[in-house]
């Protein structure tokens, strides 16, 4: 084996390997998350009193039920990693616990509960844009519109959360279409 | 320069160079397994961009090679394989790259030497 040939041979696994790892996630968790940002962030505005119970609720039960449809969606393609399955559960679930401390904090009284939603919504920015650069590329987009929104808030007196709510599942709705990926192929 | 030695003498001096992995699609495929759980035939045909009698194969050599084990269901009535690397074809690989590499380091540091 020659030089030449093995720097190809080399090229060639290595770009096997990329490409298998470009996998866009199903496009059903895009949507299912838009669902439920289109749902949770105009409570804000029309019931306040419900966001807690149904971001703790929904909150979970939509990471539960995007590892289902990820699990699925690995099988249909063919290809199944509880490598990546653990990365996304490490991510999301660390986003998870960090908005969960965050409103300890509102509740603890250490911070203005004013405040909270908008640290949430830094988090999730910044979840979704790491998301984007280490797991999903399409999700950096969908972590700068929540990182404008989180400006655009300071401007807005009047259903803001609404608006967000509006612009943030647009965005995954964009990502859906775009990057999502359908069915997987069978063999 | 190693460009001018046979494939022979290059590799039989290498301790942990597996000949079954010589063939860059079989490597290919084994790193693709060492990075993942399984994967199915579809799946590595359209990363290997081989056609199916060809990766079949390799595949076929790999598992009489002892590097995978095989698993067949049913999906919507229609047969899909699945592929998985096995113990023994995990630790081969991994002396195999080890082989790789150091053959890689010892041609650049005799390169320099040159």
């Amino acid at each position: 084996m020659t030089d030449s040939r093995m720097e190809s041979d080399l090229g060639y696994v290595r770009d096997v390997l990329d490409r298998s790892e470009r996998n866009a996630s199903p496009s059903s968790i895009y949507w299912l998350w838009a669902i439920i940002v289109l749902v949770g962030f105009p409570l804000a505005d029309f019931a306040p009193g419900f966001v807690g119970l149904y971001w703790t609720v929904m909150g979970p039960l939509g990471g539960i039920a995007s590892g289902i449809l990820g699990y699925r969606f690995s099988r249909s393609l063919g290809q199944v990693s509880r490598r990546a399955g653990r990365q996304h559960a490490l991510h999301w679930g660390a986003m998870m616990i960090v908005i969960f401390a965050a409103v300890g904090m509102g509740i603890a009284g250490t911070v203005a509960w004013s405040e909270i939603h908008r640290i949430i919504l830094l988090i999730l920015s910044l979840s979704y844009f790491l998301a984007g650069v280490y797991l999903e590329p399409p999700m950096i987009w969908i972590g700068l519109l929540m990182f404008a929104a989180y400006f655009v808030m300071f401007f807005m007196s009047a259903y803001a959360w609404t608006i967000v709510g509006i612009v943030v599942a647009a965005g995954m709705i964009v990502a859906a279409v775009t990057g999502g990926s359908g069915r997987g192929r069978q063999s | 320069m190693a460009g001018s030695r046979s494939a022979d003498a290059i590799w039989d001096r290498l301790d942990g160079f597996d000949r079954l992995l010589e063939h860059r699609t079989r490597l290919g495929v084994c790193v693709l397994l060492a990075r993942n759980d399984r994967l199915n035939f579809s799946r590595l045909k359209e990363l290997t961009d081989e056609t199916d009698g060809s990766l079949g194969a390799h595949l076929r050599k790999l598992e009489e090679g002892g590097f995978l084990k095989v698993n067949k269901e049913f999906r919507d009535r229609k047969p899909v394989t699945w592929y998985e690397l096995s113990a023994e074809g995990r630790n081969r690989l991994d002396r195999h790259l080890a082989a790789l590499v150091e053959l890689i380091s010892k041609d650049h540091v005799g390169g320099e030497k040159e």
